[in-house]
């Protein structure tokens, strides 16, 4: 067929956009008749001034501004390709660095510039402070996606600990600094380990009243706090003991007396200006380096899909505590520096709003983008203070700019995202392995599952249910649908504790009981993966990530705990170049290597089911549970899939426990069948077996079905 | 029968970054049932969402019915008579089944919802028994059947079906299908049919393509593509006696 490709541009309906338009100008009406349309004297009284032109140009420019939004997003809705920003932002990527470089040497300048002034380097400093802000609970909102509506609390905690230990124990700036961070990061875990069982809506309303209960608080202890007058005369900090004050007290020397140039208080203010630029410099390379390391990548997972963390041998507690911890050690950071400068504090700095502000420099940036987060407090923090000279209509600007940056981009001003590690590209000395278990030398089944029962309410899903499964073989669990076999596998993984039974996991001799472990621990200790029926991949990162994740239990080993990460030591390096070089075994047999850099939400069903099959091989298991891994494939792409399990299971000698109604694969790879209906065994046997099993037949297979297969 | 209740026309569309379409041109008459087989990847659930508006196609054309729907919102399509069973079902899970039936007649005028919840309740009698349970404690073959059922509740005239035996024992696949065809046969509606289980598939579908690579490659009537020796090879044995 050779269509003319070439859109035809439908007219735009003019009555309707009329009509929008119309309503939105006598929506300006009603709000600008009382707001702007009278006024009342400054002085008191009753008397008041109309100004009717007002209203006249509110509901004029609105009407105005609706129909021009309305004929804009018409003919954008026809164009092609990304925007034009997009466009941009690709054409200066590889810059990044120098445009970083050049970034930072302006700022690191600015003070020393003629036409720097207090304003202008006080105007900096604060929106440092919000930066710095901004990067903390980046990592908490923006990677591992815990929405925290009382960070202001911990910029607090900093800023009075600093306050207390410099005031009572007469400790300097640079003693304080850290340990403000600690307290800081010490509250943050304390209110993190009971609160961050809590996801989303539930975890947001438990911050927010946190981050109050910490200001109320403040105001009430007064003995300590000060209550709501604050506290006054908090010493600034000092360069190697020179001090920045006029008057030195006796036996200290003044910066200017050091230097022997006239005192001037900007100098105090520049200072103030290099300490919060080093500061924020250090929280950037920080975020940057831990966003890479196997922490980094654990966090974004636990925002992506917290149960696939767990069945991957992930602690979703200690990863969650430390996202936490981590960025509450930044906003002590930061409140301590905002200590010293104020030079007095009191309860009223650390309201709500502050909270709200930089949560909103956060997503306004774009979630989890360390540029976004510098892009968006110059708007958020800079805006209302250069439109101080449009006075009155100062936050209107304001307003203006924040609609049409969420019209405009509605998802963050930057949100593109780095991969943590990529495959190609990535300089690999290693070859990888994958694990050899030893045939099963013994009689012990790898796994023997016991009466295991599980009701739910009045609903017995599992009915005292007794299996065996082998290395080295592959065992189906098949039957109808709600026969119980995805809570069986539910079971066996930790989802469910079942009430009887036991499952034995064989290792080494021993055993390990499954039903007493937590699910992250099957997965990590008695070394059981699993995939789930309807694909819990980690769908915003990439290929080679989903599998790396998979790896995090012996990553974190390999970098101490993210610290030879930090430091960057070739201990952690070579280790990662390990763990890239196993995980790349499995994108060949997979046959993903072409996709192991693009995000894995992008990829189709089929190829996202043999992710996860590779995510749950590079666990290293003992066992592999498969929930339905052909569901969605052809029959060509199954029999791919067949190739890889037979293989799985001859080359590694793992036991491979199958879900599947595929029963062509079933009976073609299986080594032993189990027929579950209404949560009990009715068969067990090997295919043939099966086959010709009537009550297999009648609950399962259906009568023509059963013969030829 | 003069024009296509629809016809697509050199779309293309994108999934993410990614283009998903490069170009497909295929129509559906009324009242018949169409299938489209193809791999993984290959960008037939991509055309059933692009049918449908969400993403919009980037260049091309798609007509329903003689109006152009091209740029029209997902909902405004729907409205127009299509309804899309999505893969993996999506159904409301913390909803009743009769909640999750009662969403679906929101593009109708709401005085048949008694009528056709009955109708819906003939075509798959377990939906009635389980009509107060939640959506999300349904089996997989009883969640399929209700997410068909709230689709058939905005009375559509043309039903896009992605992957309906997608995670179903062979029974009720069977059962599925069947009731499929009982909805083409008995209410004269028009259905396309997204489908990997090809034999199932081609078995029941009056005409059928074949996509690869966001393009459409072969055409016919499924008799004659389930006897194609290339879609035999490719879509059907893959070594293995068919069922």
């Amino acid at each position: 067929m050779t269509a003319s490709n070439a859109i035809e541009k439908p007219p735009i309906n003019l009555g309707a956009t009329l009509k929008e338009a119309g309503i939105a100008a006598l929506i300006a009406l009603a709000l600008a008749l009382p707001l702007a349309g009278f006024r009342l004297p400054d002085g008191g009284g009753s008397a008041f001034t109309t100004r009717p032109w007002w209203v006249v140009v509110a509901v004029v420019v609105v009407f105005v501004g609706r129909m021009a939004f309305a004929l804009w997003r018409h003919n954008r809705s026809i164009s092609h390709g990304a925007g034009i920003f997009d466009r941009i932002l690709s054409a200066l990527a590889p810059y990044s660095r120098i445009i970083f470089i050049g970034f930072f040497a302006l700022v690191a300048l600015l003070p020393l510039m003629p036409f720097a002034d207090r304003r202008m380097v006080d105007l900096g400093t604060l929106v440092m402070i919000y930066i710095m802000l901004g990067w903390g609970l980046n990592i908490v909102v923006g990677l591992a996606g815990l929405l925290d509506l009382g960070y202001v609390a911990f910029y607090a905690v900093g800023a009075y600990s600093y306050t207390l230990l410099a005031v009572n124990f007469g400790l300097s700036f640079w003693q304080c600094l850290p340990l403000a961070g600690l307290f800081a990061g010490l509250f943050g875990v304390l209110l993190g380990f009971p609160v961050l069982r809590l996801r989303g809506d539930y975890l947001a309303i438990v911050t927010l009243g946190f981050g109050e209960m910490v200001r109320i608080i403040l105001i009430n202890w007064s003995d300590l706090t000060g209550g709501s007058e604050g506290i006054t005369a908090i010493p600034g900090p000092s360069l190697m003991g020179l001090k920045f004050t006029p008057t030195p007290g006796a036996g200290e020397t003044a910066f200017h007396q050091f230097f022997s140039i006239p005192f001037a208080g900007i100098h105090k203010l520049i200072f103030l200006y290099y300490i919060i630029l080093a500061l924020a410099l250090v929280t950037h390379l920080f975020s940057v380096r831990i966003r890479r390391l196997p922490v980094g990548r654990a966090w974004e997972a636990l925002r992506e899909d917290e149960t696939a963390c767990r069945s991957l041998g992930l602690n979703p507690v200690l990863i969650k505590l430390s996202a936490f911890g981590i960025g509450a050690v930044l906003a002590g950071f930061a409140g301590s520096f905002f200590a010293t400068r104020q030079g007095f504090i009191n309860p009223s700095s650390f309201t709500f709003i502050e909270s709200a502000i930089i949560l909103a420099i956060v997503v306004l940036g774009g979630m989890g983008s360390q540029v976004g987060v510098i892009c968006a407090a110059l708007v958020l923090i800079l805006l209302p203070e250069l439109a101080r000279d449009f006075a009155e209509f100062r936050m209107l600007l304001f307003g203006g700019v924040m609609v049409a940056i969420m019209v405009w981009r509605p998802r963050g001003l930057l949100v593109t995202r780095d991969p943590s590690v990529m495959l190609h590209g990535f300089d690999l000395p290693v070859a990888g392995t994958t694990q050899v278990v030893p045939k099963n030398s013994g009689t012990n089944p790898l796994l023997q599952i016991e009466h295991l029962t599980m009701r739910f309410g009045g609903l017995t899903a599992i009915d005292d249910l007794s299996f065996a499964a082998r290395a080295g073989d592959i065992t189906a669990v098949i039957g109808p649908n709600g026969a119980g076999k995805t809570t069986v596998f539910n079971c066996i993984t930790g989802f469910y504790r079942p009430d009887v039974g036991r499952m034995c996991m064989d290792h080494d001799g021993g055993v390990f009981l499954l039903e007493r472990m937590e699910g992250y621990q099957i997965s990590a200790t008695a070394r059981v993966a699993r995939t789930f029926q309807n694909i819990r991949l980690f769908p915003r990162m990439t290929v080679l990530e989903n599998l790396m994740v998979a790896q995090h239990g012996k990553l974190m080993r390999a970098s101490w705990y993210s610290f030879a990460g930090l430091l960057g030591l070739s201990r952690f390096k070579n280790a990662e170049a390990r763990a890239v070089a196993d995980a790349k075994i499995w994108l060949e047999r997979l046959d993903l290597v072409d996709v192991a850099d693009t995000e894995a939400g992008t990829l189709s069903y089929g190829v996202q089911r043999k992710i996860e099959i590779g995510r749950a091989m590079c666990t290293r298991p003992r066992l592999l549970c498969l929930d339905e891994p052909a569901a969605g494939l052809n029959p060509n792409e199954t029999q791919a899939l067949n190739k890889i399990l037979t293989d799985i299971r001859d080359q590694t000698g793992i036991g491979i426990l199958l879900i599947e109604h595929d029963m062509a694969m079933v009976m073609d790879i299986s080594d032993h069948i189990i027929v579950l209906d209404h949560g009990a065994r009715i068969a067990d046997g090997t295919p043939d077996e099966i086959r010709k099993n009537p009550a297999v037949i009648r609950a399962y297979l259906g009568e023509e079905d059963g013969g030829h297969s | 029968m003069s024009q296509p209740l629809l016809s697509v026309n050199g779309v293309q569309s994108f999934y993410g970054p990614i283009q998903a379409l490069n170009g497909v041109d295929l129509e559906i008459r009324e009242g018949e049932i169409v299938t489209l087989i193809g791999a993984n990847g290959a960008g037939k659930s991509t055309l059933l969402m692009t049918i449908c508006g969400n993403p919009r196609a980037r260049a091309g054309k798609i007509m329903f019915d003689g109006m152009d729907i091209t740029n029209h919102a997902t909902h405004e399509i729907a409205r127009l008579g299509i309804a899309h069973v999505p893969e993996g079902r999506r159904i409301f899970a913390h909803m009743t089944v009769l909640e999750n039936l009662l969403i679906g007649a929101t593009p109708t005028d709401g005085t048949n919802i008694e009528a056709d919840s009955q109708d819906v309740f003939e075509l798959f009698p377990i939906l009635e028994e389980r009509k107060n349970q939640r959506g999300g404690t349904l089996s997989g073959g009883e969640q399929q059947m209700l997410a068909i059922g709230r689709a058939l509740m905005s009375r559509p005239r043309l039903l896009l079906l992605d992957e309906p035996s997608l995670g179903l024992a062979p029974l009720v696949v069977r059962d599925i299908f069947k009731a499929i065809q009982d909805i083409n046969k008995s209410r004269a509606m028009t259905v396309f049919l997204v489908e990997q289980n090809a034999y199932h598939g081609l078995g029941l579908a009056d005409r059928a393509y074949v996509m690869a690579n966001g393009e459409i490659q072969m055409t016919g009537t499924g008799k004659e593509l389930l006897s194609n020796e290339n879609v035999r090879a490719a879509y059907l044995e893959g070594g293995h006696s068919v069922r």
